[in-house]
């Protein structure tokens, strides 16, 4: 008998592909403002800060829209979703798109028409939108791995995978959008987001596999996610794998390919989807039934 | 004030489904979709010759530390006087939050087909008439009339034992105080007001 058919362990049916596609558009609508206010402030690049605030802009409300529509069963009573901004995750997430996109407006707002009153405010505006942008990856993980209920989900890692993840997108598709002058350090940081996505995959791997008490509902979570061809495909190979190979290439040859950080931000794209879909999808609620 | 719980005791339970027949009947459930707010699970474990068949029924658990309900982001999941943990249909967004958060299975989704279904069975003594995520009341309209809940009032084989927990007078107070009947996972912390005897 396959375990999926023993009552212990039951496949999630709470979230499926619009949630995922819901984290993963707030992940690196997040990332795109947090990167684009700095970028903006630190180089001054204001074709970044401009049209990269807009573009994070637009991944939130697309984000909330696929919440709204496709995940909520009762997309009207979206209205009630700040009523529990004490303890829900959901409630958070509202909030951090609220403050972000609003922060974002008010700071593209002057590219576009001049209101000298929001010139003092404009720093503090972006800085808001930035702090935001930046906690929505880790909240919105938080909320799928704060409760105890799906193991596989279960783990501090989660929401900074999440985060990683968002911002590689964001890191590589920024030289990508907006040309020369920032593909070294864009380059670096791509360097720098592999490693950190490697640590913390080893991270999940030590924890589901060496843990002592371990685990085993969150292992067999794992184990079945890593055997399946959208996982190995998806994430690995086109998420990690070619990333990894491309920036390698770059790196050593240091030619800079005219299609090189399209490719990367498109290759992470693609396996941020198939790391958050993977990961919902294998989420397995272990019921402590006693026989 | 009361503190409801219930034990449900395992050495007794035949598996007649008779709960999950009454609870039905009673909350109008949407049990041609397969969906209760208790049923009966029929395990069999082991290899021959030393098998075994286990009914559990199951059922939410109305937690002092509920996990559904800190998640919730409406506070459609609310907390009765009694302890009771109940839904505001009004206010559900169908996020379906609490039902990931739950560990016990105690939720799911009363959808568009069911509440369609539901008004052609029931015409204008509808129950449900939005969407929104359905679990166990402990049948506290019931409770309120000085009835049991329609699970425990059914059960011929008075597998189910419901009263207050605050009452050291009362069965299950006493079930619970000698260690007898035990809440399944205690280390998930959500302190369930369900036991079970097994």
């Amino acid at each position: 008998m396959s375990v999926e058919n023993t009552l212990h362990f039951e496949r999630q049916e709470a979230y499926e592909w619009p949630l995922a596609v819901y984290l993963l558009l707030g992940g690196i609508g997040g990332a795109f403002i947090s990167l684009s206010f700095i970028l903006h402030y630190l180089f001054n690049w204001s074709q970044v800060g401009n049209y990269g605030m807009l573009i994070g802009m637009g991944l939130f409300a697309l984000a909330g829209l696929v919440l709204i529509f496709l995940d909520l069963e009762r997309p009207l009573n979206a209205i009630y979703s700040l009523n529990n901004i004490k303890t829900s995750g959901i409630s958070w997430d509202v909030v951090l798109i609220a403050l972000s996109f609003g922060g974002a407006f008010f700071y593209v707002l002057p590219f576009y028409v001049s209101i000298p009153a929001l010139e003092s405010l404009r720093l503090l505006f972006g800085a808001i939108a930035a702090l935001a942008g930046f906690l929505f990856p880790v909240i919105s993980g938080g909320l799928i791995s704060a409760p105890v209920s799906v193991p596989l989900w279960h783990t501090p890692l989660l929401p900074v995978l999440f985060l990683i993840n968002s911002f590689g997108v964001a890191f590589s598709a920024v030289p990508a959008m907006f040309g020369p002058g920032s593909e070294i350090l864009a380059f670096i940081f791509n360097l720098a987001v592999f490693m950190a996505n490697l640590v913390i995959l080893g991270g999940f791997i030590a924890f589901y596999e060496h843990a002592h008490n371990g685990p085993v509902e969150a292992q067999y979570g794992f184990h079945e996610m890593s055997k399946k061809f959208n996982f190995q495909l998806g994430f690995l190979v086109v998420g990690l794998l070619f990333p990894l190979v491309l920036s390698g290439y770059i790196f050593f040859t240091g030619n800079f390919l005219s299609w090189g950080f399209g490719a990367l931000a498109l290759a992470q794209l693609i396996g941020g989807f198939a790391l958050r879909n993977c990961l919902l999808k294998h989420g397995y609620q272990t019921y402590p039934w006693p026989y | 004030m009361a503190r409801y719980g219930m034990v449900i005791d395992l050495r007794t339970c035949v598996g007649c489904q008779a709960c999950s027949a009454a609870c039905a009947a009673e909350n109008q459930t949407p049990y041609w979709s397969d969906k209760w707010r208790t049923r009966v699970l029929d395990i069999e474990k082991g290899e021959y010759p030393n098998t075994g068949r286990h009914f559990v029924p199951t059922i939410c658990m109305h937690c002092e530390e509920p996990a559904c309900l800190t998640i919730c982001p409406s506070q459609a999941t609310f907390r009765d006087e009694k302890g009771s943990i109940l839904i505001n249909y009004d206010t559900c967004l169908g996020c379906k939050a609490c039902m990931a958060a739950c560990p016990y299975g105690a939720r799911y989704v009363y959808d568009k087909n069911d509440v369609a279904k539901n008004r052609e069975i029931h015409g204008a003594l509808s129950q449900h008439n939005a969407v929104h995520i359905d679990k166990c009341t402990f049948c506290f309209d019931r409770v309120e009339r000085g009835m049991e809940p329609a699970c425990v009032a059914t059960c011929p084989a008075k597998a189910r034992i419901f009263g207050d927990l605050d009452d050291p007078n009362s069965e299950v107070a006493k079930l619970v105080a000698s260690g007898i009947a035990k809440p399944l996972r205690p280390d998930l912390n959500t302190k369930p007001k369900v036991f079970y005897i097994y």
